[in-house]
């Protein structure tokens, strides 16, 4: 009990007024990202980098974690109201959410999408804190090699589950682990892939890259395909009835359960997490209505779901350095940029950043039951603003962003090159995610096989001998094993 | 992906993305040789280089592979033919290139008109890129756009930035 109160206190004093206010301004810009679509979180997070570059890196880390997370939430409330998620993962919540809307029951729907995003929020921030550390302290024995194989099998199952075929999300994550090693090779300090290039010695920078493939090339992509609704329907009072909570209790639970569990796996994003729930709803009967006509459980499940995943996704980031989506690896990018390498000894190292961030999830969630329960209709009015007038604003930012880094035009250059390749591979129907997972882990993934031969004096069947870095390649084979089974079993005629 | 009637189409569609990822991951081998793979019994920068832009052209081309042979099973059962990349974007592409243009209008600008004139400049492209004809929108998003880059400028952005073209670089 004493510890238990200790280590309240620690998370309570982690919490400072500036802390607070990050934590705020996090969740307003979250919702307002979430409402409106066209450019989601993983750009977003890009776009504002640079402007966390003054904060010390828990302040960073709370107003770019609560952006992510603020993010699911403003997603729902546009997802019942219009059919319109500015975010994907609002989509689930959209097929039942949306029908009570036009039922005129989008009040309470609204405040059940709210109440289960809460109570997932809470939960899962309980579940890092008590799993993070024992998982943090484990990887602190995980040898070299068995961290290189944990590197690949987390870059496997990112490809492989990820929406999309495998085959071209590791082709992609190799062309990303590529462009990671652009710059000064740091075992002999000899230049790589940089064509003479003296800029490029430092490498390329992680903020105009992002900034080019998400930022640039997702407002493209956004005005390309972007779409607004003319008419909001009337929210009414946002509070459930009992019928209503006691309809959701039970989803709200089995949706938090799916939710943390699958977001520590990497490449399991929000959508999936959500669309998860959804179907095991369909196993239990619902107390109102069917699932699929306005049940509450078709709204409760998923927000909780998708709420849980993105915050237990911090999970493999935090203690083995895994970043799982593209929105986690950016906040991955934000924490090397302030000097601290997430991954083994993050938490034992920096318990105060952990604890920080850990109350901030807490208070954050509270901070966006109230910004949109009563303000629901505010964040759905937004929607009448063209996106074509906060376009020009968002360039004139991400060029100011990404040129102050470091004062330098060639940085623009770079995100300009990659707004272009970005661009390209939207149109040829490639999503650039991949490449960002490749780029943060391919030199984390050399540092370690480079290690690993140099204390086996070259011989590589040490990644046998190891028994974290067995499993990795064992799971590895046998899901390549079943990849191809599934992919000749579809190819036979039946 | 507008749908054309030229038989070529399916084909370009399905093997732009591998081919384009093959001549990329080609480009990398080769100056991935430019470094040593090895130095004594030590690993050379060029070794871990080599590995992936090979398995970048390696990996690419089987999927060029399986891309055509479902391609070729499709037309040959008579079934339809699905490209596999199947790109969300619409056929426009003037957005594309406006707002592409509007980042490397700021580049050329900025040394000589310094950062409040060229994210004026940059918002007018930008603003026009997305849609705005008004010329009095355009006019508000440039005004909007030189206040920020103003206000920026004076409170975030180091002294040694240069805001006018007057202004030290």
């Amino acid at each position: 009990m004493a510890e238990i109160a200790a280590w309240v206190a620690e998370l309570a004093s982690a919490l400072t007024w500036q802390n607070l206010l990050l934590c705020f301004t996090g969740a307003l810009v979250g919702t307002v990202v979430g409402v409106l679509p066209g450019i989601g979180p993983a750009a977003t997070l890009a776009l504002l980098l640079p402007l966390t570059f003054s904060l010390d890196p828990a302040g960073a880390l709370i107003m770019l974690a609560a952006i992510y997370y603020g993010a699911q939430y403003g997603s729902s409330t546009t997802a019942i109201l219009l059919n319109l998620p500015g975010e994907t993962s609002g989509v689930v919540t959209a097929l039942d959410g949306h029908r009570m809307a036009l039922a005129g029951r989008a009040g309470p729907a609204i405040a059940m999408a709210a109440l289960s995003s809460l109570f997932a929020g809470l939960t899962t921030a309980v579940f890092i804190a008590l799993a993070a550390g024992p998982v943090a302290q484990w990887s602190l024995l995980i040898s070299p090699a068995g961290l290189a194989g944990l590197i690949a099998l987390g870059l496997f199952a990112a490809a492989v589950i990820a929406p999309g075929r495998p085959l071209p999300a590791v082709t992609l994550i190799l062309f990303g682990a590529c462009l990671g090693l652009v710059g000064t090779d740091s075992g002999g300090g000899l230049p790589r892939f940089t064509l003479g290039v003296t800029e490029l010695r430092d490498g390329i920078g992680f903020v105009p890259l992002v900034m080019g493939l998400f930022g640039i090339a997702e407002l493209i992509r956004a005005l390309e395909t972007g779409s607004r609704p003319e008419r909001i329907p009337p929210i009414g009072w946002p509070w459930p009835t009992p019928a209503d909570l006691r309809a959701g209790a039970a989803p709200t639970l089995r949706g938090t359960a799916i939710g943390a569990l699958l977001g520590v796996i990497p490449g399991v994003t929000t959508v999936m997490a959500a669309l998860a729930a959804r179907g095991v709803e369909r196993v239990f009967r619902t107390t109102d209505r069917p699932l699929g006509t306005g049940a509450v459980a078709g709204v409760s499940a998923p927000e909780a779901a998708n709420n849980a995943s993105a915050q237990s996704a911090l999970v493999p980031l935090l203690t083995l350095g895994l970043p799982g989506n593209p929105v986690i690896a950016v906040l991955a990018g934000a924490l090397m940029i302030h000097g601290i390498a997430p991954g083994p000894g993050f938490i034992p190292n920096n318990p105060d950043l952990f604890n920080a961030l850990i109350a901030s999830m807490v208070v954050g969630n509270a901070i966006l039951v109230v910004l949109n329960l009563p303000l629901a209709g505010v964040w759905a009015s937004l929607l009448r603003v063209p996106f074509r007038k906060l376009v020009p604003l968002i360039i004139v930012f991400s060029v100011i962003g990404v040129h102050s880094v470091q004062n330098s035009l060639f940085d623009v250059w770079v995100m300009l090159a990659f707004g272009m390749f970005g661009w390209l591979m939207l149109r040829l129907g490639l999503e650039p995610t991949p490449i960002v997972l490749g780029f943060i882990l391919g030199p984390a993934f050399e540092e370690y096989l480079r290690r690993t031969l140099l204390l086996s004096r070259g011989d590589p069947a040490v990644f046998l001998g190891d028994p974290v870095s067995l499993t990795s390649l064992i799971v590895i084979g046998a899901g390549v094993v079943v990849l191809l089974a599934r992919r000749s079993g579809a190819a036979s005629p039946p | 992906m507008p749908h054309r009637s030229s038989p070529f189409r399916p084909i370009g569609a399905v093997l732009a993305p591998p081919v384009v990822l093959c001549l990329l991951g080609g480009l990398l081998v080769g100056l991935s040789y430019t470094q040593p793979a090895w130095i004594g019994d030590r690993i050379g920068p060029g070794l871990f280089a080599q590995w992936l832009s090979k398995g970048v052209v390696g990996l690419a081309l089987v999927w060029a592979g399986l891309s055509l042979a479902r391609l070729v099973r499709g037309r040959g059962a008579g079934g339809p033919i699905e490209p596999e990349a199947q790109a969300e974007v619409g056929a426009r592409i003037g957005p594309g290139i406006a707002l592409l243009s509007a980042v490397l209008l700021f580049i050329l600008l900025v040394p000589t008109l310094g950062l409040v004139g060229a994210c004026t400049a940059t918002a007018v492209v930008a603003g026009w890129g997305a849609g705005d004809r008004d010329w009095r929108a355009l006019a508000a998003s440039a005004v909007l756009a030189a206040a920020a880059a103003l206000a920026l400028g004076l409170t975030l952005l180091p002294p040694t930035t240069r805001l006018w073209p007057w202004g030290p670089f």
